[in-house]
Parts: C-alpha cells; sequence; structure tokens
C-alpha cells in the first residue's frame, strides 16, 4: 500500500506513477497522516516529487499543524500558569507530551484535547483550581459521572472557556477498575523534567502509554496514526540508545504491560518491518498465558489497524471490531460493573441523550 | 462533460467506480446509489468536466447502515471514510452532498483565506458580499448574476489568494432557502433548479445550476475593488453607506473559516485586500433592477 511505502521507505516515492500518488492522499487522509507525510516528504527533500495538483493538500495540512501547536504550546502554558502557584506540576501525556518532547512524530500530528497526569492527592485540587481559572466541565447524566470518577482513570473532560480547547485530568494510565492495574507511583518516580521545568513521560513510559491507549481503548479512529506514533518514537529512541527496545522490555515486566509490549511489537513487525531480535519476541511469547489466543487477538487488531479503508465495509471487519471493543470492555471493567454499564449505554442512554445533545448546526 | 452521460450510464458510475469530475474549481470523485443524488448531480453538473487526474475530494454519499433504515432512513457523508457530521433524514442526500463538498473546502483548502460571502466579477473587477444567513447574499448574488451579467465566482466561499490581490474563482451551485427559492425562479429557468427539499436545518432549499460559461471560467481569478455588505429588509428605502475599512475588516475576519488557522498570513491578506477596495453596507428591499444599477455604478 502506498502509505505505508511512503512511511517505511520515502525515498521510493520517486519512482511513484500518479495513481500511487492518488491512493496515498486518500489513505493520508482517512488516517489523518496528511500533515505528517508532508513533514517526512519534507525532511526528506523529496517534496517536490507530488504532483502539482496534489501539493496544496499537505501544504495546506502544514499550516493547520503549525496553528495547532501554536495553540497547544500557549495552552500548556496557561496550565502551567494555574497548577504552578498551588505547587501542582502535571505531567503532560500523549500528543502535547510529544510536542513538548520535540519528537518527531509530533510533527504533523492533531489532536483533540490535552491530557495530563497529576497524582491522586492533587487531583480535587488541580479540578478546583481548573476551575477557578476559567475551565468549565461539560454537562454529564449521573452515569456518566459515576464511570468518569469512580471506575475511570480521568475526570470528566474540561474545557477552557477562553480558548475551546479541552482538557483532560488522569490520576492513573489506565480505569482504577480495570484488569490491568497500575501502581501510577511507579510512573511519577520516572518523569522526565525539561529545562523549564514541564514534565511528560519517560522515554520508556510513551511508548508504553501510548501503546497501551490504542490496545485498551475499543476504539481505532486514529489506530493507524497511534500506531506510527509508536513507530517513530521507537526509532528515535532507538538511535540514541541502541538497547532501548530490552530497556522497553523490562519497563513493560516492571510495569505488568508485557501483553502490551507483546502486541505492539508484533504489530510494528507486521505494518513498519521494525526490525526485532529473535530472541526478544520469543521471550515475549513465554510470558503470554496463551499464545493461541494473542495470536487471534493480533489477527484482529491487523484487521481493524488496516490503513485500506475499502475493506470497512466488510463483515469480517466489523466482526473485528466489534470483539475487540468487547475485548476492551473486558479490560476495563469487572463483570459486575461491566453488565449494567453496557445495559446501561445501549438502552437509556439514548433516550436521555436528546436532553443534552442538539444537532451541531455549524458543522453543516 | 457529465451530461454526455446518459442517466443509467452516470447511475452505474456512480455506484461502481465513482465519478470524477470537476466541481468548481476543485475536483470530486463521488460515489453514491441514491437517486436524488443522480439527477440532482445531472441538472447541477451537467455542463462540468469529466476527470481522469487524481481528485482533491473523494467523498460517498449513502444510505446509513442499520436497522433504522427499514424505519426512518438517513443518508450519510463520508470523506475518505471519515464521517464528519451525523447523518440526515434521507430525502436530504443531495444539500448534504453540496454542504459536505463546501465542509471538504473550508476545511482543507489553507492556501486561500476563505471568507463565507457571495462573490462576483465584472470586467475583471470582484464584488465580495459577505453576509450573515437571512442576509439575502444568496439572492442579491443570483440576480446580479441571472439579470445583471456578472459572473459569479462564489455564491458561498470567497477564495482570496493570501497576496490580498486575486479572487480564486469556485463555480458552484447556488443554494437557495426559503422564500428566496421561488422569488429566484421568477427570473431564471426553473429546469436549472434541483427540487425544493422541505424541513432541512435551513428551512427549504433548492439548488441553482450555474451558467456554463461561469463554469468554464473556474480558473480565471478576479481583482477585488468592493465589500458590500448587504441586508435585505421588506418595505424600506434600498440605501447605501460608506463604511470604514477598519469595521470592514473586523467584520471579514469574524466571516472568515481559517482566519485563526492562517495567524499572521491571514492579517496580511485581509489587510492588502483592504488596500483595494470600497466596503460599503447596502440595506436592500427586494428591488433587483435599483440594486444592479446600485452596484453597477459602484464600479465606475
Amino acid at each position: 500500500m502506498p502509505i505505508i511505502i511512503l512511511l517505511c521507505h520515502p525515498q521510493k516515492v520517486k519512482k511513484w506513477e500518479t495513481h500511487q500518488w492518488d491512493e496515498l492522499l486518500q489513505q493520508a487522509y482517512s488516517t489523518g497522516l496528511v500533515g505528517r507525510i508532508y513533514s517526512i516528504l519534507s525532511n526528506a527533500e523529496l517534496f517536490a516529487f507530488v504532483p502539482d495538483l496534489l501539493q496544496w493538500h499537505f501544504t495546506s495540512a502544514h499550516t493547520v499543524f503549525l496553528a495547532h501547536k501554536h495553540d497547544v504550546l500557549s495552552e500548556i502554558g496557561y496550565i502551567e500558569k494555574a497548577l504552578k502557584p498551588a505547587g501542582i506540576h502535571p505531567v503532560f501525556l500523549k500528543g502535547s507530551a510529544y510536542i513538548l518532547a520535540g519528537a518527531k512524530c509530533s510533527q504533523g500530528r492533531l489532536f483533540a484535547d490535552i491530557d495530563i497526569f497529576v497524582s491522586k492527592k492533587e487531583l480535587p485540587a488541580t479540578e478546583e483550581i481548573l476551575r477557578w481559572s476559567g475551565w468549565a466541565g461539560k454537562k454529564m447524566d449521573k452515569h456518566d459521572e459515576k464511570y468518569y470518577r469512580d471506575w475511570m482513570h480521568e475526570i470528566p473532560p474540561m474545557t477552557n472557556t477562553r480558548t475551546g480547547m479541552t482538557i483532560d485530568v488522569h490520576h492513573n494510565l489506565v480505569p482504577v477498575v480495570s484488569r490491568m492495574r497500575l501502581n501510577s507511583e511507579k510512573i511519577f518516580s520516572n518523569v522526565m523534567i525539561d529545562n523549564k521545568g514541564v514534565k511528560t513521560l519517560s522515554a520508556e513510559d510513551k511508548v508504553l502509554h501510548s501503546a497501551a491507549h490504542l490496545l485498551l481503548d475499543g476504539e481505532f479512529n486514529h489506530g493507524f496514526r497511534d500506531l506510527h506514533d509508536v513507530y517513530l518514537l521507537i526509532v528515535e529512541y532507538t538511535a540514541k540508545d541502541p538497547i532501548f527496545l530490552s530497556r522497553l522490555q523490562q519497563r513493560s515486566i516492571d510495569l505488568g504491560f508485557e501483553l502490551i509490549f507483546f502486541y505492539c511489537l508484533k504489530l510494528q513487525c507486521y505494518f513498519f518491518a521494525l526490525s526485532v531480535e529473535d530472541n526478544l519476541l520469543v521471550e515475549c511469547e513465554k510470558r503470554l498465558k496463551s499464545v493461541v489466543i494473542s495470536r487471534q487477538i493480533l489477527k484482529l487488531f491487523i484487521k481493524v489497524l488496516s490503513p485500506n479503508i475499502t475493506n470497512h465495509g466488510s463483515q469480517s471487519y466489523k466482526n473485528a471490531l466489534f470483539l475487540l471493543f468487547l475485548r476492551a470492555h473486558w479490560l476495563k471493567m469487572p463483570t459486575h460493573i461491566l453488565l449494567p454499564h453496557l445495559l446501561y449505554k445501549s438502552f437509556v442512554a439514548p433516550f436521555n441523550r436528546r436532553k443534552f445533545d442538539t444537532i451541531d448546526e455549524s458543522k453543516v | 462533460m457529465v451530461q454526455d452521460l446518459s442517466f443509467s450510464d452516470l447511475s452505474l458510475c456512480l455506484k461502481t467506480e465513482g465519478l470524477s469530475f470537476r466541481a468548481g474549481c476543485f475536483t470530486v470523485k463521488l460515489h453514491s446509489d441514491i437517486a436524488n443524488v443522480v439527477s440532482g448531480l445531472s441538472t447541477l453538473y451537467s455542463d462540468s468536466e469529466i476527470i481522469t487526474e487524481p481528485c482533491d475530494f473523494t467523498i460517498t454519499v449513502e444510505k446509513k447502515a442499520g436497522l433504522r433504515q427499514y424505519i426512518k432512513p438517513q443518508v450519510q457523508f463520508y470523506f475518505n471514510g471519515i464521517e464528519p457530521f451525523t447523518p440526515l433524514p434521507y430525502g436530504q442526500a443531495l444539500p448534504l452532498f453540496e454542504w459536505g463538498l463546501n465542509w471538504c473546502v473550508t476545511n482543507h483548502c489553507h492556501q486561500y483565506l476563505i471568507i463565507h460571502a457571495a462573490v462576483v466579477e465584472k470586467n475583471g473587477l470582484a464584488l465580495i458580499m459577505p453576509g450573515q444567513p437571512g442576509s439575502g447574499k444568496s439572492t442579491l448574488c443570483a440576480a446580479l448574476v441571472e439579470v445583471g451579467g456578472w459572473r459569479l465566482l462564489s455564491d458561498e466561499l470567497t477564495m482570496v489568494h493570501l497576496d490580498g490581490k486575486k479572487i480564486q474563482p469556485n463555480p458552484r451551485p447556488t443554494s437557495l432557502k426559503n422564500q428566496s427559492i421561488d422569488f429566484v425562479k421568477s427570473f431564471t429557468s426553473a429546469e436549472r433548479f434541483t427540487p425544493t427539499v422541505h424541513d432541512t436545518l435551513k428551512g427549504s432549499v433548492a439548488h441553482l445550476k450555474p451558467l456554463s460559461i461561469n463554469v468554464d471560467q473556474f480558473n480565471k481569478t478576479a481583482a477585488p475593488v468592493l465589500i458590500v455588505y448587504p441586508k435585505y429588509e421588506q418595505g424600506v428605502d434600498s440605501t447605501l453607506t460608506e463604511l470604514s475599512k477598519g469595521d470592514s475588516f473586523l467584520r471579514l475576519a469574524d466571516h472568515s473559516f481559517n482566519y485563526s488557522i492562517l495567524g499572521a498570513a491571514g492579517f496580511d491578506a485581509l489587510s492588502k485586500l483592504h488596500d483595494k477596495v470600497g466596503c460599503y453596507e447596502f440595506h436592500y428591499n427586494g428591488d433587483i433592477v435599483q440594486a444592479i444599477a446600485t452596484m453597477d455604478s459602484l464600479l465606475y
């Protein structure tokens, strides 16, 4: 597929014909990678190979990215300014962290909200201060409120009323009631602090968090892009530290993320031909509870993460999506919480929703 | 051209490999199995070129799957597999395509400053008419083009080159609402209209096919010289009031879709645009002959 060829071997575009660029553009739009492809091509001095008629798509996406980056950096400034007087120094996660760390995967990447991570102890003060400083929560029904506060790893999203940007405040990286427990102290003791005192996760934790988010969540709208984020992070950190992958494996064992590490490596090998030593993969497989089940789940991931949108209408794609949705919920919540939640979401929420939603006319 | 295809060929093409055609200054590859879309396309885009090169926007408009389709069917718009909107009632498929295509332009084309305004040209000079919904800009635009001999550049999206000196035409169907549909039909031929669709988010909607000479000149830019803010009011005397450039600058920034994305480049484009233009507010009562005379007088 053109997009995979471009992401793995950008030099090959020199020999491309128009129809390959055509396919690339469609795949780039559907995966949300138009801006990133601009960066890859222009960093490699290959942008001139894009057919003239299609160039504006990529330069426009870059314009949007520059504006987005500017907005994100000022938003980070507002958040820091609000929380600093209380002695709270949040850890920035995902998209905003990639920008702060100057990571390659931040280039051309857009994201909807800023994610920050504070300790459970600091959570009430963080929420209170943000409210006082102009952030407001969205109206929710009782069920959703309980879902976030008692079961998940974050509080309901808040919006900065001046800028319109949304913030997700996390107090853990995985849902607190989930089957994958994570001691958040282990994450805090390992964070990276830049020269301005702004915190992001350590290199290993950035990769594992990104992979965990992708593989534990039941939605894959930006799945392929997120998978490529992980690829770029691994490549970037491996260039600085040749044994990064073994470190990553060690860290995954410390955190109890072995399964995530396994899927992540396998998917990177499958889609982007990441070179991984055989014994590392063997070592990973040894730690799995059931190799057979894990291999089946891996096949489902490959199905839903593929950038080929032509098979999205197929029944096998829909089945894979549904099975992974169930798996995500199974991992997220114990059965006594999960069943009432799914019943509520399918039968009660659709009727309640009308009270909260109006159709967004501005979008049309 | 699209009109060279028979109705059944057009329908088959849209259902199978998709139809690639020019829509304004952009190219679209459309897939659809909806009869309203096929007939709408054959009315509105009959003068459009069929394209063999790669297209800008790959779009699918189709019935939303699921149990609901048997009770109250809905139509969904896909841009390369992405669903930017909540689905609409099935009968609104054609307006959804037109609105969706506007969304494609305003969300992706940041090589221009895009302003929510109608824009027309005469003697190479462009008249920009920004306006809130209901201000009568589309009606005034239709009158200037159909009766006044102006060329349609766009009835909805004014695309300003970032040097502020040129307007890029995007001649697409004019979207008319509510009473303005019958009003415009009173001075133009009814065959160029799509059937009126009622009860949409914007009320009743019909689309008017652009003149083929306007469609052909999609690449001939025009120099902006006038910005007129129309305001339709029944029963008043039509009046033209000069507006300060500063006022107009702020109003236009507010009317633009991507001013904040463009940042400094957007500011520069608006400043350079205002260096060369006269700015007016125009209250008009629906007397199109007088309105055309007023606009013509501003040119000379």
